[in-house]
């Protein structure tokens, strides 16, 4: 049961973050809700299915925002790496740490893809990159995150 | 219970190992994309049709539903709507029969039924917002009969672009008019005066190696003159928006129709 309701929760979060692509493309970098998925594999799974959901999604988020491939996939597998080797450290029943964690991971992740795009292919989206989305995207985390349901089914409680 | 993730399984060094290739790999990817600069790649290629499909569902089940809800749910104006439409349909059967008229004799009737006797519809499912006035992807491939370079019109008949890599079965890419890539041989409608058309990534085009030995006036229609062979002759493109007098040459900027207009359905003309 639970593992089917992770599989609807992965893909709604991705139907949602196709849905931003699509209708409103100029919030593509305002939230990134497939990261969210890559956050829900890291804290339960072991590594090499974190590691490998992390790139794979990591080249599906280059490709819908239109980016270069390589450089989410690069930053999303580092942060997949932090997340799988943080989690079991820290209390993940309480929503400040879930907020503190996917921020400063997003935030991280971001700021690793910033150098490429920015100082490499001269892409200009510091502020939603490094600011708005780790924001938006842990708000969204935390939201999903905090009901005792959810917290049941993804394992957390 | 939460498991405990990372406890069993790889050694330490396997797992560095493992994070050291993929990120490599990500690397090598980036590296090889800073090379290849306009052109697309063969990964970009695999990822497009893998994600695709995707897009394509996404874009026919909303195209579906709201068709369905326009159809059975939203009737508001839908007589006042097709009054409109009968009165398009006589103005645009008197303008066919004029020009039917001029291309009878310019004796391009035959070769224009000849050549373009098959056309279809697509749907724009995604445009690169990076660049959009470079190229925007649609929902026909090589499935419905697209091939490299094939003419795109938008619903007004005017030149839009033409099809370029990547081409799966169900998708292609259209190369618009106003990229920078490639060029468009066009001619100033009131005196044939040819030059080359080429993008910058925006919405105006310029004229290249255009001579100043005949007149151009701002508001000029431009057409496309057919030497490029890839473009048919006399497909209407813009407007001519500024003109700057060099010494033996003019330089023009060129607006074309399309980018005031809504972009959703394309026209495509298929060689036969």
């Amino acid at each position: 049961m639970s593992n089917r309701f992770r599989v609807v929760l992965f893909i709604l979060l991705a139907v949602g973050q196709l849905a931003v692509a699509h209708y409103h493309p100029e919030l593509r970098f305002s939230i990134d809700l497939l990261y969210l998925i890559i956050f829900f594999i890291a804290i339960r799974s072991r590594f090499m299915p974190s590691i490998l959901s992390a790139a794979l999604i990591g080249f599906a988020g280059d490709y819908l925002s239109g980016g270069i491939i390589g450089v989410f996939s690069f930053s999303r597998t580092l942060a997949a790496f932090l997340l799988n080797a943080l989690a079991r450290f820290l209390d993940l029943k309480k929503s400040v740490f879930v907020f503190l964690l996917i921020h400063l991971s997003l935030f991280l992740s971001n700021l690793v893809a910033f150098v490429f795009l920015d100082l490499i292919f001269r892409y200009r989206i510091a502020t939603s990159l490094l600011v708005v989305q780790p924001l938006a995207t842990a708000l969204a985390g935390t939201v999903i995150l905090g009901s005792k349901k959810v917290k049941s089914l993804l394992d957390v409680s | 219970m939460r498991s405990d993730p990372g406890a069993h399984g790889l050694s330490t060094e396997k797992k560095s190992a493992v994070l050291v290739l993929i990120l490599f790999v990500d690397l090598i990817l980036i590296s090889s994309q800073i090379m290849l600069k306009n052109q697309q790649s063969l990964l970009q290629t695999i990822v497009a049709n893998m994600i695709m499909p995707l897009q394509l569902t996404f874009q026919k089940a909303t195209d579906f539903v709201g068709d369905e809800l326009e159809r059975y749910v939203f009737q508001r104006g839908i007589f006042r709507k097709y009054q409109q439409l009968k009165k398009k349909h006589v103005e645009l059967r008197v303008e066919n029969v004029a020009l039917n008229r001029q291309l009878r004799d310019l004796q391009g009737l035959k070769a224009a039924h000849g050549k373009f006797s098959r056309f279809l519809m697509a749907t724009v499912i995604s445009v690169d917002i990076n660049f959009p006035y470079a190229s925007l992807v649609i929902d026909q491939g090589t499935r419905a009969g697209l091939v490299e370079n094939d003419v795109v019109l938008n619903t007004d008949a005017e030149l839009v672009g033409r099809i370029a890599k990547p081409l799966t079965a169900f998708s292609a890419q259209v190369r618009l008019i106003t990229s920078p890539v490639g060029g468009t041989g066009a001619a100033i409608e009131s005196n044939m005066l040819e030059g080359l058309l080429k993008g910058d990534n925006g919405p105006q085009c310029r004229f290249e190696y255009l001579l100043a030995n005949k007149p151009v006036r701002l508001g000029d229609r431009v057409v496309t003159s057919g030497t490029d062979l890839i473009y048919p002759s006399l497909l209407p493109i813009g407007r001519v928006t500024a003109i700057r007098q060099d010494y033996l040459t003019l330089e023009v900027s060129v607006r074309p129709f399309f980018v005031d207009k809504p972009i959703r359905k394309l026209v495509v003309l298929l060689h036969e």
